[in-house]
């Protein structure tokens, strides 16, 4: 019996092996290409970058400026931890001069960034290091300030269509950040519903002209960083749409309906705006 | 909901013959979250044993074992508990799956992975499966070799070139 056991433990069924492999990250899927060449053939396979995108959703934070780009895996946080680590994303494979990506405006689907950038668009994998310029994009010139391309993934046609509006995949909300006077306010608009909402955050004072706000969306998420004047970061992930001021970088806790300040490595780095935040989730595509 | 035969129908058991020839009784609320067995009882062929030939005692049990802690979870006609402690309920069955699948060796695991893909039960299976994808994580290519005992097909310097691409990933 044991011997058994143990001669046919090196022997998982192919389907189960593609299974493990479709739940690990990138960086180990990269390493593993020169194992065989049918390991090679299955992590480059249409259909296995496909599964490995859906099985992997895990969900992740990514915050940047021009100078350094991370993310945080999102289901590590939890109410009990203090601490959560930031993954640099490299995108020094990336063409244009990092030090310019301050005038990029950049979006985010399935793992691909989109960075446009002095009237033209790249496409950029950086779990993967790889990027294209996209063929026949032309921007419109300058760049409105909160205006903001966004991409989305049609699943039909299995491609990627640059929009003149911020839509991220399966996410349903549509927002950018106004400012009437000293209340900030969220737009969003529910494709499920086809109608607009007006999102009030409650006792944060922003209506400061240097004040930098970016706002993002995170699965049922809002995400907004705030530098205000005394050069500290506001991070607030909320779900719930009553929210507190608060310092530092917090997470909202949606069933404890408390905020939680959360130290993420790095982030104390990070001294010069915009800011960007967006979900990133790292893929093979 | 509750009728009177659906709950003569929960008191029912069904008999699985493991590979090795042990049987094991499982009521039949428990069964029904393996696809497989959810089937049969569907198609109304579950009398006498179940043969489950790619599916030996131990793994069986454990495998037993994980549903009946699991069976719990949807029956109907339970009160529905506050936020929170459905919240606490979900912590404390994600401590229990994951105390259940460390105290697994290897061999243990594999066989449970193919168990839980045998008989469909998705749950166990993304457990398990996510577990080995853990261990599989951090390797190099010549300890994944090893694990799933795979012959490198390349040449030599066809593996260099493609090492050489990735470069960034062995860091």
């Amino acid at each position: 019996m044991e011997f058994y056991r143990s001669l046919a433990s090196t022997d998982l069924p192919p389907e189960l092996i593609v299974d493990v492999l479709s739940r690990l990250p990138v960086k180990s899927l990269c390493r593993f290409r020169c194992i065989s060449k049918s390991w090679l053939a299955l992590i480059s396979h249409p259909q296995f970058v496909r599964m490995h995108l859906t099985q992997t959703r895990r969900e992740n934070l990514y915050i940047g400026d021009e100078n350094s780009f991370y993310y945080v895996d999102f289901e590590s946080i939890t109410y009990d931890v203090d601490k959560v680590d930031a993954v640099k994303i490299d995108i020094t494979a990336f063409k244009p001069n990092p030090k310019d990506m301050r005038n990029a405006l950049i979006s985010s689907s399935n793992g691909l960034f989109c960075i446009i950038f002095k009237k033209y668009a790249w496409l950029y994998n950086p779990s993967t290091r790889e990027g294209k310029q996209v063929p026949g994009f032309k921007s419109r010139g300058d760049f409105p300030c909160f205006l903001m391309y966004g991409f989305i993934y049609v699943d039909s046609i299995d491609d990627y269509k640059l929009m003149g509006f911020p839509l991220n995949g399966a996410i349903h909300w549509e927002t950018y950040y106004h400012k009437p006077s000293r209340v900030g306010a969220i737009v969003a608009f529910d494709l499920v519903e086809e109608n607009f909402k007006i999102l009030t955050l409650l006792n944060i004072t922003i209506g400061h002209s240097e004040h930098k706000i970016v706002v993002g969306i995170f699965e049922c998420y809002i995400c907004m960083l705030n530098k205000n004047r005394y050069d500290k970061h506001e991070f607030l992930v909320m779900k719930e749409y009553g929210v507190k001021e608060s310092e530092g970088l917090s997470f909202y806790h949606p069933t404890y309906q408390k905020f939680k300040k959360i130290k993420v490595d790095g982030v104390e780095k990070f001294s010069v705006t915009p800011f960007y935040v967006f979900p990133y989730m790292e893929s093979l595509v | 909901m509750s009728t009177p035969s659906s709950s003569v129908f929960s008191y029912r058991v069904l008999k699985l013959k493991s590979s090795d020839g042990e049987i094991f009784e499982v009521k039949q609320t428990v069964a029904v979250q393996s696809g497989v067995l959810k089937q049969m009882m569907e198609d109304g062929c579950t009398e006498g044993e179940i043969p489950l030939n790619n599916v030996d005692s131990p793994t069986l049990a454990k495998i037993i074992e994980w549903c009946n802690k699991h069976h719990d979870d949807d029956v109907e006609g339970r009160v529905l508990s506050q936020e929170k402690e459905k919240e606490k309920e979900k912590a404390d069955m994600k401590r229990w799956e994951s105390e259940f699948i460390d105290a697994l060796n290897r061999d243990e695991l594999y066989f449970l992975l193919i168990g839980s893909n045998y008989m469909n039960i998705k749950e166990l299976l993304d457990c398990a499966a996510q577990k080995v994808a853990g261990m599989v994580k951090g390797k190099t290519p010549e300890a994944i070799r090893e694990m799933f005992n795979i012959q490198s097909d390349f040449t030599e310097e066809e593996e260099k070139a493609i090492r050489k691409e990735n470069q960034w990933a062995f860091n």
